[in-house]
């Protein structure tokens, strides 16, 4: 029995120093992973400086990079795409431009067998634009156009060792296998999506917690918690699917409406410009892209997850989103199924509402009232009026029909990219899509809202449209 | 007799063991818990004396973006919310504090105590928060 007892102490004090062991050598593996991090950045970055100041003339190509960055053995891979289709940009500096070209980067750092293995991806934009408004404009007010096109590097991510292989399918053992390469890409980019979705998801929450300091008492009762962080997290128009990236731009989008003097047609929608194309040669076009001081470098606080899904806003404006699949299949037709139509066109509805609840002031009253009225007319009614219920739309129209535009201008500010604006009005209608018709009668401005005393209430509202 | 007395001692030993090994473990269980977490947002970096100014929740932003706080229930329970799955989920039990604070940047210092019958007992720990890198 006393044997028993002695060898369970013995054992119970030799796990403890086991444990002390392991958690010191954890503590240094950690340490030294971080340094080889930093390694395998420092690589990164050096290939990509390398990379910048001797682009080669091909369209599309991969390469390989193997350099010494003592003690480490640093493998680079690099994979350019460049898009084939182009299109016309407008702005200060406007032109044919490329659709997207990116750069992606494999650093791969090896000390022995232990590799450490960092990704990114550079990016080249010729519009600033939908950026701004996608992630900066809540805060920092109307984007501007910059004068040269932007390039980005994103998706800057370190992976300590072994992490990599959680993200790529299980066949995969070897990151010079070019399909293991473009796996780890990928899951990168989801990741990076979700981060960004709950960057924005919890945007208010996130505010809050980094500019307000904050003292709960302890303990806390679990529905103490749960209330807290709800009342605090007020940015419920994260909750739309698939509208987190338009964030600030909904925040004036419901905020919008015609000053209370103005007519209706005071509002118009910038004149087209309709510049012929290929004024500048391809060379030059890429000369610009390709410059080293390029304008609109990326914010910090968004460097590692500035890009949604697949690198770009641009993105977001393609009404078709194939290209997913094609990316890795089809290298060279990417993106092929990239579809940027500007066409625009700024529409008034004339709507007269009869015993209606909702006396709408704003786009979003318009089309929950359109929205009642079509589903339901219990919530569209007013219980005490004697009359019936009926709403009448009219199409009436202001607006300069607008063949290549890429924004929406209030004023002399861009307001909203267009694609993006008239998905946002879908969502907010309840409508998973659906466009408005391109024949049109001549304006007809009303006020904007009057009820009469027959219970009827008329007015109009302006809203931007793909014709 | 004697050997009875004597295993009984012995197996109040191993007990006694037991439950500083599980004291022990409480850093590793709250390490593990915050090895995704990328972003601190309680305590914040302001604090002046960050030991001093120590708080009894430590709310931070893991890798995917969620939102998570560790705090000290009533039932002297150190408890996980996760803000995206609306989720509570115990860490530890019998933990009579929970104090953290932030030494720098990215470095975050705590302690648990714990009550048991020779009075409270205290475990200090750190963590470094593998900060996101940018060029």
């Amino acid at each position: 029995m006393v044997i028993v007892v002695l060898a369970g102490i013995a054992i119970s004090i030799f796990s403890m120093h086991s444990y002390v062991s392991n958690r010191a050598r954890q503590v240094l593996g950690l340490l030294d992973g971080l340094a080889q991090g930093d390694a395998a950045l420092k690589g990164l970055l050096k290939a990509r400086s390398q990379f910048q100041d001797s682009r080669p003339a091909k369209t599309s190509y991969s390469t390989q990079l193997k350099m010494k960055i003592d003690p480490y053995e640093v493998e680079i891979y690099i994979e350019e795409r460049v898009s084939e289709r182009t299109r016309w940009i407008g702005g200060r500096h406007s032109g044919q431009y490329r659709l997207l070209d990116s750069l992606h980067f494999l650093s791969q750092v090896c000390e022995g067998k232990v590799c450490w293995v960092a990704a990114a991806e550079e990016v080249f934009s010729p519009e600033p634009l939908a950026m701004g408004v996608s992630y900066l404009a809540f805060e920092e007010g109307f984007p501007t156009t910059t004068t040269k096109p932007v390039r980005s590097l994103s998706h800057l991510t370190s992976l300590p060792p072994g992490e990599w292989k959680s993200l790529v399918p299980e066949n995969c053992v070897d990151l010079r296998a070019r399909p293991c390469r473009l796996s780890l890409l990928e899951n990168l980019r989801v990741r990076n999506r979700t981060a960004r979705e709950r960057e924005f998801r919890f945007g208010s929450l996130l505010k809050h917690f980094r500019k307000t300091p904050h003292t709960f008492p302890s303990p806390l009762e679990e529905a103490q918690v749960f209330s807290l962080m709800k009342s605090l997290d007020k940015q419920r128009t994260m909750e739309l699917p698939e509208l987190y990236w338009m964030a600030g731009t909904y925040e004036r989008l419901m905020n919008f409406s015609a000053p209370g003097n103005a007519r209706p047609e005071d509002f118009s929608v910038r004149s087209p410009q309709l510049v012929a194309a290929n004024q500048e040669s391809e060379q030059e076009i890429l000369r610009r892209w390709f410059e080293v001081n390029s304008g609109g470098t990326p914010p910090k606080a968004h460097q590692e997850t500035y890009f949604y899904n697949d690198t770009h806003a641009l993105r977001h404006l393609a009404r078709e989103s194939k290209w997913d699949a094609a990316l890795y299949s089809k290298v060279q037709e990417f993106p092929m199924e990239m579809f940027l139509d500007r066409g625009l066109a700024l529409y008034g509805i004339r709507y007269v509402a009869r015993c209606a609840t909702l006396n709408p002031k704003t786009i979003q009253d318009f089309l929950a009232l359109e929205k009642d009225f079509a589903q339901s007319q219990r919530f569209f009614r007013k219980p005490d009026c004697e009359f019936e219920a009926d709403l009448k739309i009219e199409k009436v129209v202001k607006g300069i029909r607008v063949q290549e535009s890429p924004m929406i201008y209030i004023a002399d500010k861009p307001w909203i990219s267009l694609a993006s604006l008239w998905s946002l009005f879908a969502k907010l209608g309840g409508r998973p899509s659906g466009f408005f018709p391109d024949s049109l009668d001549k304006k007809q401005p009303d006020p904007i809202s009057d009820e009469d005393s027959n219970n009827k209430t008329t007015g109009m509202v302006l809203i931007p449209s793909y014709p | 007799m004697t050997s009875l007395q004597w295993f009984r001692h012995s197996m109040k030993v191993v007990g006694t063991l037991d439950k500083d090994t599980q004291l022990l473990r409480l850093p590793r269980v709250v390490h593990h818990e915050l090895s995704a977490a990328r972003e601190i947002l309680i305590p914040t970096s302001a604090d002046k004396d960050p030991v001093e100014h120590f708080r009894h929740q430590l709310v931070f932003r893991d890798s995917t973006g969620d939102l998570s706080m560790l705090f000290l229930d009533p039932k002297n329970r150190l408890v996980q919310y996760s803000h995206s799955r609306s989720q509570f989920r115990d860490i530890l039990r019998q933990v009579a504090e929970f104090k953290v604070w932030r030494s720098s940047t990215n470095r975050l210092e705590y302690e648990l105590v714990r009550q048991s019958k020779q009075g409270p007992e205290s475990i200090f720990g750190t963590f470094i928060i593998p900060l996101l890198k940018s060029p």
